[in-house]
């Protein structure tokens, strides 16, 4: 009977007939295809939407204090491994839109001086051109000299929902990255943490070298950006960057009980890198737990 | 999809510029097609693989450079992450840790590394992995003779000087166990000629010894048990 039943496709099985490793693959499957399902970039929505979606008075609270320092969109991006590379990029770009050419020409400027970096960092210069051409072009187009019509938010927008434009602007970012970590690892090698038991570092004491961790955390498809990573991109480039962290610290031990004082206690951490820059722009990143999206005011 | 194809087109192209340098050959098995390739290599120096040549079954899909390359040996290799059966690789670069700065080229370069700093303890094929880690002069004798038979390596001039005649049968017995990838120090107790003599006729050197094992096929044992009864395992 069960055997009649293995060979119709998994989701159609009952799940109490699946092996755990079954359970596994399906869970994976719809996984992707959830991902897959939402656009890589979306539309701005209110920000009071994300309150629908949680229960969790802590989360509720700094909702809601977001919301109060006026706050108000929200542009979510797919949730996948690149989702910081993503969000900073589409931020990076959008924020160009209303300034004069001459901030984007200046910006464009500071990556082309960073070339070297890649070259250096032993990268490829016809492979890493690839991955560059799509940002190159953006930033000409939102420059001075351009002849295209100058991007608007909308066609941002679609470029970013063009999934070789955006693969190749987020490699092009990892590649940044690692190459400024790698020219500067005195000054981040200290801070290089392993995944613990991962056997590959076990012999260098648990700690991956430079080249290691630039390898697998950075330039590797799918590998999240962790506080490292987010410090050289956004020094590399020199891009004031902020991240709204929304998650369960600061909640008072035993939650929000009556006479626990006002959901207003509960603030928000903001995060600034880069914060010497100049430009103080209005743009923010939203961290939750594994993800980033993009916050507007 | 246009730029991967310019991409893959332009690494060919770069890789038969170099090829002579490197060793390093990619060709396509297709010509109008840059899905599949054959890539090839030498099998690096100073390592029971030196002098093969290693041929590389390459697939290239529809989303790269932003999805790895799909390899797998076609020449059979001895190595304990390489299946001996299906030449499929465990490498974490094709699969968790690819990059898309790596191109047809590097893979293969990695591919030639791997064969010189294996991974025992993270193997793909666990039999292979267990003779290295228990026994590496049984490992480099039987990944030279696979290097010998499958990748065209030359026969190397034996060290202690002991020619194809002296002993051949014993020599054939064991290079019959390490080309089925059997342990021979097992053939050998149990009588390389023997051994040699069920596999030629053309039984599979494996289950040769899985059989004499079984019956206890050895020395003053031979008599009792009878070549019959060997060969009528073999046949079953």
């Amino acid at each position: 009977m069960s055997s009649d039943n293995s060979q119709l496709p998994l989701d159609q099985r009952k799940l109490s007939d699946l092996t755990d490793y079954e359970v596994a693959s399906l869970t994976q499957e719809l996984k992707a295809e959830e991902a897959s399902k939402r656009p890589l970039v979306g539309e701005v929505e209110p920000l009071e939407r994300l309150s629908d979606e949680y229960k969790n008075e802590t989360f509720l609270a700094k909702i809601a204090s977001l919301q109060r320092d006026s706050w108000t969109g929200l542009r979510r991006l797919r949730g996948d491994g690149d989702c910081f590379y993503r969000a900073f990029a589409f931020s990076y770009l959008e924020r160009l839109i209303p300034l004069p050419p001459s901030a984007a020409q200046l910006a464009l400027a500071k990556v082309e001086s960073l070339l070297p970096l890649l070259d250096q960092a032993g990268f490829q210069k016809d492979i890493y051109d690839d991955f560059y051409e799509p940002l190159r072009d953006l930033l000409l187009a939102l420059g001075p000299d351009s002849k295209l019509p100058r991007p608007t938010a909308t066609s941002l927008h679609a470029s970013f929902n063009d999934t070789e434009t955006s693969n190749a602007i987020i490699v092009f970012l990892r590649l940044l990255t690692s190459a400024f970590l790698r020219a500067n690892a005195d000054d981040f090698t200290p801070f290089l943490f392993g995944l613990e038991d991962d056997p590959r570092f076990m012999l260098e004491g648990g700690a991956p070298t430079m080249d290691q961790f630039c390898s697998f955390h950075v330039e590797a498809v799918n590998k999240e950006a962790d506080h490292i990573q987010i410090t050289a991109l956004t020094r590399a480039l020199s891009v004031y960057t902020r991240i709204a962290y929304l998650d369960q610290s600061g909640a008072p031990p035993g939650g929000f009980g009556a006479g626990a004082g006002e959901n207003g206690d509960v603030k928000v951490d903001f995060v600034e890198f880069e914060g010497e820059s100049e430009e103080k722009l209005n743009g923010a990143l939203l961290y939750r737990p594994g993800h980033y999206d993009v916050l507007y005011r | 999809m246009a730029s991967r194809n310019k991409r893959l087109a332009r690494e060919v192209a770069d890789c038969q510029k170099d090829s002579s340098k490197s060793g390093i050959t990619i060709r396509l098995v297709h010509p109008d097609s840059l899905d599949k390739f054959v890539g090839t290599f030498p099998g690096p120096q100073g390592t029971p693989y030196e002098g093969g040549t290693y041929e590389i079954e390459i697939e290239a899909p529809e989303g790269y450079p932003f999805q790895p390359l799909k390899m797998r040996f076609i020449t059979k290799v001895y190595h304990p992450n390489v299946s001996s059966q299906s030449g499929f690789i465990c490498l974490d670069i094709l699969k968790t840790s690819w990059s898309p700065v790596f191109t047809l080229r590097t893979c293969l370069v990695s591919l030639q590394s791997l064969l010189s700093t294996p991974e025992p303890n993270d193997p793909q094929d666990a039999e292979v992995a267990k003779v290295y880690l228990t026994s590496r002069e049984r490992f480099d004798e039987t990944a030279r003779y696979w290097a010998q038979v499958y990748a065209g390596a030359p026969s190397s001039t034996s060290p202690n000087g002991a020619s194809e005649s002296e002993g051949g049968e014993d020599k054939q017995g064991r290079r019959a166990a390490q080309l089925a990838g059997i342990d021979w120090g097992i053939a050998d107790e149990l009588g390389a000629p023997w051994v040699v003599r069920f596999a030629e006729m053309g039984f599979e050197p494996r289950k040769v010894v899985e059989v004499l094992q079984l019956l206890n096929y050895r020395a003053d044992n031979r008599e009792r048990v009878g070549h019959e009864a060997v060969l009528e395992r073999l046949f079953s």
